[in-house]
């Protein structure tokens, strides 16, 4: 008996292709939309943390123990390199680097500017983030005099100056002096990130750490992992290594707004799925009743002939079974293809203003195609549609066959 | 079928928060074989008693039996049953499944009655040849006049050889000659497959076929 109430429900599903093809297109049309933003927020979401962790400050640094009350080169510490390389051998370690900060106030012929300079170790900051790889081109000119600086494009223009010009520096050294330099912009670097490039300048670490008296020490060290899962899971083992009168911090404590602003996120992530899917579930719901309603009359005649009322409802919940199938494959299949297309090319979201490059977005969004994701989505969504079938099955087998047969579709 | 006894059958619809008699204490016995016409205007209540007579709808009041048992006492299950192996319909407006062919609408039945594949496609051919249709197996309803319709659904509700058909004005939609072959085939496969036959009509050519003739009006027996 399943079997021919399987073949006859394929068979209404094919006879009724018109009808159906509306159905079916609504829904590939859902899946492919509901699919491409949940890949978009999960891009948005990686984006912004790739950012933060990529740029500024790791999975995890080790500052000195007052450094988050005041970051001045005054509370740095030595770290030995036999410590960085235990911690750099630790399984799931990417990179480890030592990095001065300075914050100082730049002074042009015109304008003055606070900015952040950034001393970096070129080797091991490389493998860490994209301080390395902007810096990377300009390694030889840097090295040409002791004072040359690579700085970000819209920082040498706030400055109102440009490239082989010279600005003056006024920072704090390690016992509080005041030092005035000349630093020489040697090249400028343009980054994806525009906050970042309207803040720091990069030189090499020795050289920093000479001028502003420092020895060997640092302002921080900055690890990152292949995954952040370590950022949990490595924590007391690194713990164990660090020096005295310093501390490890996750990078959700160093940007604890970052780490806020992400859980919010996934909370109004969440929220806005569930509206999406519910509203989703309306015009399904609505038009998945009205084909089936309109058949009344047809179900009637099946149940006239003896065909048992439960069967009935087994007919029209297979057929809802095939247009589900059907349609949320393919728009399982073309919003793969749009979506892992669009997290290649990127999505421009210039026109967007300020406000998303403050996020540290840069211009593109990038989807994040994830199988799961896409596969969870599809299965609530095919969850949600035999659900939605219930109604309008129950609803047409509980009529008598001769009401039934009296409606007219 | 050894017997059919309708008992005191009353159908009530409540219309404006009034009481509207379509059957009024109806009772009449059918003697096996026998081509019954219930005959009387339109609403009168033919296609109603021939809904409850064929477990379709329920009486508001009264008792069918059939071979002994009442029907009216059996459940939704039982009676798509009772339905499924004693009956067969033959409805005004032939009532075809659009998306099947007219071989498959007729052997829907024998397919939900359980028969193999083979045999229940051999015998709805059978039937199809039988009422003149043999080369419109693959006829989707669609595609096929309103008399070879209603010859399908003919077949349909003999195929699976029924102890009653209940025919609900069978000739209204038809014109004269279709009516008329409509009628020729009815009493030839009577006599072929030896059912009873319960038509309702008002056609003077299906009353003056009739071997009884029972007259409703306002949903009494006259
Ligand atoms: N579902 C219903 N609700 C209310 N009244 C109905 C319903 N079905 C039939 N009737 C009424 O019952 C009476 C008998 O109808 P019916 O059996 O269809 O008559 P006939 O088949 O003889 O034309 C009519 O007056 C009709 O209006
Ligand atoms: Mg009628």
């Amino acid at each position: 008996m399943i079997a021919i109430i399987f073949k006859l429900a394929w068979r209404n599903v094919l006879g009724y292709s018109d009808k159906n093809k509306i159905i079916v297109s609504i829904i590939i049309v859902s899946v492919i939309f509901i699919q491409f933003l949940w890949a978009l927020s999960e891009g948005f979401g990686r984006q912004v943390k790739t950012f933060a962790l990529d740029s500024l400050v790791g999975n995890m640094q080790i500052l000195h123990e007052n450094a988050k009350i005041n970051p001045s080169v005054a509370n740095s510490f030595e770290i030995s390199d036999i410590t960085l390389n235990k911690i750099a051998t630790i399984q799931g370690v990417v990179g480890v680097t030592k990095r001065v900060k300075v914050p100082m106030v730049l002074r042009s012929e015109r304008v003055a500017q606070n900015a952040m300079l950034v001393g970096i170790d070129l080797v091991t900051e490389q493998k860490l983030s994209f301080y390395g790889k902007d810096y990377l081109p300009y390694n030889e000119p840097i090295t040409y005099k002791n004072n040359g600086v690579v700085m970000g494009k819209t920082l040498v223009d706030d400055l109102e100056t440009q490239k082989n010009f010279r600005v003056v520096s006024s920072a704090e050294d390690y016992k509080g002096n005041s030092i005035e330099s000349p630093l020489y912009i040697n090249d400028i670097y343009k980054s994806s990130m525009p906050n970042v490039e309207e803040m720091y300048l990069f030189q090499d670490i020795k050289q920093v750490q000479k001028r502003y008296n420092l020895g060997n020490k640092v302002t921080e060290v900055s690890i990152i992992f292949s995954d952040d899962k370590y950022t949990d899971a490595l924590y007391d083992e690194i713990n164990k290594l660090i020096p005295p009168h310093t501390k490890l911090y996750k990078w959700g404590d160093i940007m604890g707004f970052l780490k806020n602003w992400l859980a919010m996120m996934t909370i109004n992530i969440t929220v806005f799925f569930l509206i999406v899917f519910i509203s989703a579930s309306f015009p399904l719901a609505n038009t998945l009743l009205i084909s089936v309603l309109e058949r009344t009359h047809e179900f009637g005649i099946i149940n006239a002939l003896g065909l048992k009322k439960f069967y009935i409802f087994l007919l029209i919940m297979f057929e809802a079974f095939f247009i589900l199938l059907i349609s949320i494959s393919i728009g399982f299949i073309l919003g793969a293809i749009i979506t892992i297309t669009l997290s290649d090319i990127g999505i421009n979201i210039s026109g967007f203003g300020a406000g998303l490059a403050q996020l540290g977005l840069g211009d593109y969004l990038y989807p994040h195609y994830n199988i799961v994701s896409s596969i969870i989505i599809a299965s609530l969504l095919f969850i949600i549609g035999m659900l939605v079938s219930l109604y309008p099955a129950i609803k047409a087998s509980l009529y008598n066959p001769a009401t039934a047969m009296s409606k007219r579709g | 079928m050894k017997s059919i006894i309708i008992k005191n059958i009353s159908k009530i619809y409540v219309q404006a928060n009034t009481n509207f008699y379509a059957l009024k204490n109806v009772s009449f016995e059918i003697v096996p074989k026998e081509f019954v016409v219930l005959s009387g205007p339109s609403g009168s209540g033919k296609s109603t008693l021939l809904n409850i007579i064929g477990s379709l709808d329920s009486a508001s009041s009264g008792e069918i039996l059939i071979n002994g048992e009442d029907i009216c006492k059996k459940n939704s299950s039982e009676l798509s049953n009772f339905r499924l192996h004693k009956l067969g319909f033959i409805f005004q407006s032939y009532n075809l499944l659009p998306v099947l062919t007219a071989l498959e609408n007729v052997a829907l039945s024998l397919d939900l009655q359980g028969l193999p594949k083979k045999e229940s496609i051999e015998r709805a051919k059978q039937a199809l040849s039988d009422v003149g249709l043999a080369n419109y197996f693959k006829s989707k309803p669609k595609e096929l006049s309103g008399g070879q319709q209603q010859r399908v659904a003919i077949a349909r509700a003999l195929v699976g050889n029924p102890e009653l058909i209940l025919a609900d004005e069978p000739t209204a939609n038809l014109d004269g000659k279709n009516a008329e072959s409509l009628i020729a085939i009815m009493k030839s496969m009577k006599e072929k497959y030896n059912t009873t036959i319960i038509a309702s009509s008002h056609d003077d050519r299906v009353i003056t076929q009739a071997e009884r003739l029972i007259k409703l009006r306002d949903g009494e027996i006259v």
